[in-house]
């Protein structure tokens, strides 16, 4: 009797799930453009990583864009949202307000919401330079803004910073401050719920014993909060190489991944190569690299998450 | 209105097969694979078996956009969690009542999942509404491409006049943002239980 309630969804999960990840190897070993080629064997994957020299320059430079997306995203958002998080916990006026108001972006679609920011984002009519005008920073031009962050500071302030010390892109940095807004409140849920398994009595002992409210956040909120930061770590991480919508939305086809390609990030890229150009079989190859990279933080999230589910 | 149908078959087919593993070997099916997995070879395996012209209308139509995603392991995972809950005797005091697997489903299983239903419902409702990158690469036809498709080919048509997109983009963000006041509860629930990020 279970199988046959099992099949339906079964069925349907074997068709587009267990059968397409096959198949994607299967295809990532043939050349194929547009229809079914020769049989290459891992030369796709030789191509990509080092054997053709333009597919191994942009598969590692996409590499690079991705982790650099990480980097610059990840930490800012966790430390914010921490901090959001903990000060909502305590008992502030009108937290579910903050609450509700933090989470709203996270329910907006990403093309909604960053169409909204290409306005924000405007040189000319843009919401952030009109703001930034008054303090007196002009003509910055967010994301069609292919140089490095650093460079422009150094510029600004008449340093001459060597090309490998450029930093992301400015564009890069505008898609990251969009990144940030728009899953900050997912964290922020996440931190609230682990905040509250923290016994209260922790706290009332640990004040007792003189501890300082710096003390209290350091030595009992942080350890015990840390599977909630650790899951938070790879589901963001996770969730920045599978960004796709706000870059594509951002950066916009004959362009996508522009300025200069400094917002390519290799999700993008695997839509760009299967998609725009047609090479479903190098696609395919820098698709399984892609899925590899995201089931290794899968593996250690599923192990976070083992540890925090509850079985009643 | 199809977004409705389709989570009704979503939502029973979920229902469907969450029952049997609450009894099953515990070992979960846990299906890792992200989409990003799946896109290419179901792109390759929905253009090759049904031609662009193809009177069935499958691609290019609304039937591409619906099949992969009725059975999605996340919802399984989810009522799976719910239904672990359920104490073994309910299940033997119902079988000496007389109630089959079918009866037990229906009379006892569902009336006490309602919240994590609705909590699937809504996370479905939001993972198609919010739907991008499939209907993009799979369909070129105005009357049936998804509200996101609509919004980014719409930036095109509305240059510079940003006032007609913003208020384009109210359109599309405002079901999202009335759902989400009504039924935050289970959203935040689902969201802190299992830890999805679109």
């Amino acid at each position: 009797m279970p199988f046959v309630f099992l099949f339906p969804a079964m069925a349907l999960l074997a068709i587009f799930k267990v059968f397409p990840a096959l198949f994607a190897i299967y295809i990532s070993l043939f050349r194929w453009d547009v229809i079914q080629g020769a049989f290459r064997g891992l030369d796709n994957y030789a191509d990509i990583l080092w054997a053709n020299p333009t597919r191994a320059e942009a598969f590692w430079r996409a590499m690079s864009t991705t982790f650099t997306y990480v980097l610059i995203t990840i930490p800012l958002e966790m430390g914010l949202a921490l901090v959001i998080a903990y000060v909502l916990f305590q008992r502030l006026r009108g937290r579910t307000f903050y609450r509700t108001a933090y989470y709203l972006p996270y329910v907006t679609s990403t093309v909604a919401a960053a169409t909204v920011f290409v306005w924000i984002f405007h040189p000319q009519f843009g919401l952030l330079n009109a703001g930034l005008g008054l303090v007196g920073i002009s003509g910055l031009t967010w994301l069609q803004e292919p140089d490095g962050v650093f460079q422009m500071i150094g510029r600004a302030v008449g340093l001459d910073v060597p090309g490998w010390a450029a930093g992301p892109s400015l564009a890069l940095v505008s898609i990251a401050i969009f990144s940030i807004w728009h899953f900050l409140g997912f964290q922020i849920v996440i931190f609230l719920s682990g905040l509250g398994n923290i016994p209260e009595e922790y706290y009332e002992a640990a004040r007792l014993d003189g501890a300082s409210g710096r003390q209290l956040f350091t030595n009992i909120t942080l350890p015990l909060l840390s599977p909630q930061i650790f899951f938070v770590f790879t589901i963001a991480t996770i969730g920045v190489f599978r960004a796709f919508n706000e870059i594509y939305v951002f950066t916009f086809p004959p362009l996508l991944g522009g300025p200069l390609d400094t917002t390519r990030t290799l999700n993008v890229l695997v839509f760009r190569t299967f998609f725009q150009q047609g090479q479903i079989g190098l696609g395919s190859a820098l698709g399984v690299i892609l899925t590899l990279l995201i089931l290794a933080f899968t593996v250690i999230q599923f192990r976070v998450l083992e540890r925090r589910v509850v079985y009643q | 209105m199809r977004n409705i149908w389709k989570h009704a078959v979503l939502i029973f087919a979920a229902l469907l097969v969450a029952y049997p593993f609450y009894y099953m070997v515990t070992t979960a099916f846990k299906n890792m694979m992200p989409a990003e997995a799946t896109l290419i070879p179901n792109f390759v395996m929905m253009t090759r078996l049904f031609r662009p012209n193809d009177p069935t209308r499958i691609v290019d139509g609304y039937l591409v956009q619906i099949l992969p995603f009725i059975a999605t392991a996340f919802s399984i995972f989810l009522l799976r969690q719910q239904f672990l809950g359920f104490p073994k005797e309910l299940k033997d005091a119902a079988r000496i009542d007389g109630a089959g697997d079918v009866r037990f489903l229906w009379s006892v299983v569902l009336p006490n999942s309602v919240s994590t239903l609705v909590t699937v419902a809504i996370i479905g409702f939001l993972a198609s509404w919010n739907a991008f990158q499939w209907p993009l690469i799979m369909t070129s036809r105005p009357d049936i491409q998804p509200v996101q498709i609509g919004l980014n080919a719409f930036r095109g048509e509305a240059g510079s006049s940003y006032h007609l997109l913003m208020a384009a983009a109210a359109f599309v963000v405002a079901p999202v943002v009335a759902l989400y006041l009504v039924g935050q509860r289970y959203l935040v629930q689902g969201v802190a239980r299992t830890g999805i990020r679109g």
